[in-house]
């Protein structure tokens, strides 16, 4: 079981892939936006964060820069609606990068191979 | 005594009761002049007349001054010889002058002595009148001849000449004295007078009375012949005989000089007009070479008898002999020529049939020509001189004419020697911008003098030879940069065709990216909610069903917002090893419900091994979705027997892929429209679909065709270049193998 972050401005979403996630087997922790992000990286230090992009108050690419300041080992998994900031260097930060479907079962599978991966390197 | 005088008065005295008074003067006077009678006529005529009167001559009536040894009506009363006509003039009582005749009859004493005269005087005033004013009109046609620049003469009957003009002596050189009693025939040139042409005018004369302006020939006192024109008159005395005529000639030698070097001049040009009609229908240089050659030579031509053409060699900077034509020896030349001039008379022609004969005729001359080669720094040589200066020399005996000191060398020879000739021109071909090549030409078969006309001809045949040769780089310097400017069109058509496209496209896909952002994000939630209600609620339940046909629709939603925005921003594919037949595994397994629901027999024929091929896995999976699903599509308007084909197959390095439904098929018309974007046929169609295939298929280097048969066949087939061999025996073992399920769209 790990702990994953999801942020997500929408608060639909957040309650999607909450239950999906928690269905799988993992703690689920929650942020609204980059800023709250960043505090639960610190408080929680979670597993794996799965980031959207396009939140008010902070873009999700400096949340991801600060988020990797803190701590540069933790996963992050960008899950945004838009494809076009794999151009962007910063993006390629993250281990993942998915584009938002209705159909999760990408996410899922992105989100078992980053864990997958952790597990051996640990 | 004196009554012979007195008899005599008595006599007289009848006689002029019996003359009355005709206008007949007598009176008679004696030795010294007195006047002794004088009839009545006379007293009437002249009052002041008395007898006694003492007059100064026998002749002096009227008072006179005049010094008698001055006096030309002088002659003494004795004067036996002439008795008769010594014409006077008074003044009658009228006042008018008259003019008399008078008889001097003398009177005789027995001893001889003179005694006195009887005189007896005519009127002669009206015959007086008439000649002056003859007189008058003689001097006037006589100036009127001797003031003419025409020769006026007049022949008699036998055609001798008796009168010479002024102006005859000025055109025929001869004085009045040197020609007066010669024969006509002294003027006219032999051939004429052998041609019968004074027969000729003469039945001419004869017959009309007249010749006008006949044109002709005459001979100057120096042999030299000249062009007359004679206008020409019978001359008839009283009774109508004739007595000779009268010519007038007009010299026309510098009127006809004139005409006949117009006639030259346009039979010149219209050679050149000629030549010109043929060079120009060339384009190849070695053509027009040849053809200034034969014109140079030809009879219709230059008739030059021999011509050498040497061109400059940018390669090895010479001016190096290329082509010659003449024949070896007169025998040969008069052959060719007269063979050449019995069936053809125009230039074109003889150019038309006249090949230069390398082997044969003109064998000889090529043979001098090709050993002819001057390099082109060869300043003082008088053919490079000839080609930089652009100036033609006649070289006469081996002399330049004009000044200047030229070489004549070739190799270890000279020009002479291997023209075997001294006398010959030389000419430039040159074109605006460059020297081209010079042309020598002679007559050393025939030896005829080089004359100023054909200098001149040479210089205009050179001139044309320019210009053709300098049209025909032209043309092929045009012919290509046309051929590059076509290339460039092209090219820049097919840019501006992509560019209007993918402006287009980039409007489009801002405006849609904005939109299909917004709504992305909601059907995120619907669709995953539908999906999270899908899975946890009960097998048998309803509700499953419907959270199944949100979900599915959420889906198609998707695929179309995908679409948008691929066509609005199109990714680079990423270049991974990608299996076919496992992406084509993947699209059939999503659309498996829509086939079966459809009652559609699927029939798949894919390549038994595995085949790859370099691009992007989530790209191909699209394209491939989006045909499968326009296939499925358009068998929806088939009733039955609905049939989908799928095969993959590797052929030559290609991977094919064919896409084949029976539906109803595509219209040829529209065939060339279903990759452009937003164009479709169906009533919900986005008009996306095929065009991010052709989009994909391009970006993967891949071709895309299609055929189509209305309800029976419609094919898509799609060729991608396989995979390199190294790359996928490289990725077989790890990558490929690790690939766990790939991304729906």
């Amino acid at each position: 079981m790990s702990k994953i972050l999801i942020v997500e401005d929408e608060a639909a979403q957040r309650l999607l892939y909450e239950t999906e996630i928690v269905d799988l087997g993992h703690e689920v922790v929650l942020a609204s936006d980059g800023v709250e992000a960043i505090d639960m990286v610190r408080k929680e230090k979670p597993d794996l964060v799965i980031l959207d992009l396009m939140m008010p108050n902070m873009h999700g690419l400096d949340s991801l820069r600060k988020v990797l300041s803190i701590n540069p080992n933790i996963p992050v998994i960008i899950h945004t609606a838009y494809s076009h900031y794999k151009d962007n260097f910063m993006s390629w930060a993250a281990e993942e990068y998915i584009v938002k479907s209705a159909d999760l079962s990408e996410l899922k599978g992105a989100i078992k191979r980053v864990l997958a991966s952790r597990t051996v390197s640990k | 005594m004196h009554s012979l005088i007195y008899e005599l008065k008595d006599i007289l005295r009848w006689l002029d009761r019996f003359v009355g008074h005709f206008p007949i003067y007598i009176y008679l006077v004696d030795a010294e002049n007195t006047i002794s009678w004088f009839n009545r006529y006379m007293a009437e005529m002249l009052p002041n007349i008395y007898v006694g009167q003492q007059l100064r001559c026998p002749n002096a009536l009227l008072p006179c001054a005049e010094d008698c040894d001055d006096c030309k009506l002088y002659s003494p009363l004795d004067n036996r010889k002439d008795p008769r006509k010594k014409q006077i003039s008074i003044t009658g009582s009228n006042g008018e002058e008259i003019f008399l005749e008078f008889f001097n009859l003398p009177v005789f004493h027995k001893d001889g002595s003179i005694l006195g005269a009887l005189r007896i005087g005519m009127d002669v005033t009206e015959y007086e009148k008439l000649e002056r004013k003859l007189r008058e009109k003689e001097k006037l046609f006589s100036a009127i001849i001797n003031t003419s620049t025409d020769a006026v003469i007049f022949l008699d009957n036998e055609d001798r000449i008796k009168s010479w003009n002024k102006g005859a002596e000025d055109i025929f050189g001869y004085r009045e004295e040197e020609i007066i009693g010669e024969p006509l025939q002294r003027l006219v040139p032999d051939d004429l007078i052998s041609l019968g042409e004074l027969n000729y005018l003469r039945s001419e004369l004869a017959s009309q009375g007249l010749i006008k302006k006949y044109e002709t020939q005459r001979l100057h006192k120096s042999g030299r012949s000249i062009y007359v024109d004679i206008s020409a008159t019978r001359i008839y005395d009283e009774a109508g005989e004739p007595i000779g005529t009268s010519e007038s000639i007009k010299d026309i030698d510098s009127r006809k000089a004139l005409e006949f070097e117009l006639l030259r001049t346009i039979l010149e040009l219209s050679k050149l007009n000629e030549l010109n009609e043929i060079l120009h229908r060339t384009r190849d240089e070695r053509e027009i070479l040849r053809i200034i050659l034969i014109a140079i030579t030809a009879g219709e031509g230059l008739r030059f008898n021999r011509a050498f053409i040497m061109m400059v060699d940018e390669d090895t900077r010479t001016l190096k002999g290329h082509l010659a034509i003449g024949p070896s020896d007169q025998e040969e030349a008069n052959r060719i020529w007269s063979e050449l001039n019995q069936d053809y008379h125009y230039l074109k022609d003889i150019i038309q049939i006249y090949q230069i004969d390398l082997e044969g005729a003109d064998r000889k001359v090529n043979e001098i020509v090709t050993q002819i080669e001057v390099p082109l720094d060869q300043e003082d040589h008088i053919l490079i001189q000839s080609l930089n200066r652009k100036r033609v020399f006649q070289v006469k005996n081996g002399q330049p004419l004009g000044p200047g000191e030229f070489e004549f060398g070739v190799h270890d020879t000279d020009l002479f020697d291997l023209l075997k000739n001294d006398t010959f021109v030389i000419a430039p071909v040159y074109s605006k911008t460059e020297p081209l090549g010079v042309i020598i030409t002679d007559n050393c078969i025939n030896k005829r003098e080089i004359s100023t006309e054909d200098i001149e001809g040479l210089k205009l045949f050179a001139s044309q030879a320019s210009s053709a040769i300098e049209n025909a780089r032209l043309y092929r310097h045009l012919e290509h940069r046309i051929q590059e400017v076509q290339e460039a069109y092209r090219q820049l058509e097919e840019n501006q065709e992509k560019l209007v496209r993918a402006e287009r496209l980039a409007a489009i896909g801002e405006m849609s990216a904005k939109v299909a952002h917004e709504i992305r994000n909601p059907l995120v939630s619907i669709g995953g909610f539908a999906r999270l209600i899908e899975r946890k609620i009960a097998e048998d339940s309803e509700i499953k069903q419907y959270a199944g046909v949100i979900s599915e629709q959420v889906a198609n939603l998707e695929n179309i917002l995908n679409n948008i925005l691929n066509v609005a921003n199109p990714p680079q594919p990423e270049r991974r090893l990608v299996n076919i037949n496992q992406i084509l595994e993947q699209v059939l397994a999503v659309m498996e419900p829509a086939v079966v629901k459809r009652r559609i027999s699927l029939v798949k024929s894919l390549a038994a091994q595995d085949i790859f091929i370099v691009g992007d896995k989530k790209m191909l999976y699209q394209a491939l979705l989006n045909l499968v699903k326009n296939g499925i599509e358009a068998l929806d308007s088939r009733l039955d027997n609905r049939e989908m084909r799928i095969i993959t197959r590797v052929e030559g390095g290609q991977i094919e892929i064919q896409i084949a439904d029976n539906g109803p098929g595509i219209e040829t018309s529209l065939l060339g429209k279903i990759f452009q974007t937003f164009f479709t046929t169906k009533s919900s169609g986005t008009g996306l679909g095929l065009p991010i295939v052709n989009q994909i298929v391009e970006a993967h280097d891949g071709r895309i065709d299609v055929k189509t048969e209305a309800n029976r066949e419609t094919v898509f087939s799609l060729s991608f270049p396989a995979a390199p061999e190294e790359m996928v025996n490289q990725t077989a073992s790890d990558d490929v193998k690790k690939e766990t399920h790939p991304a729906h769209g």
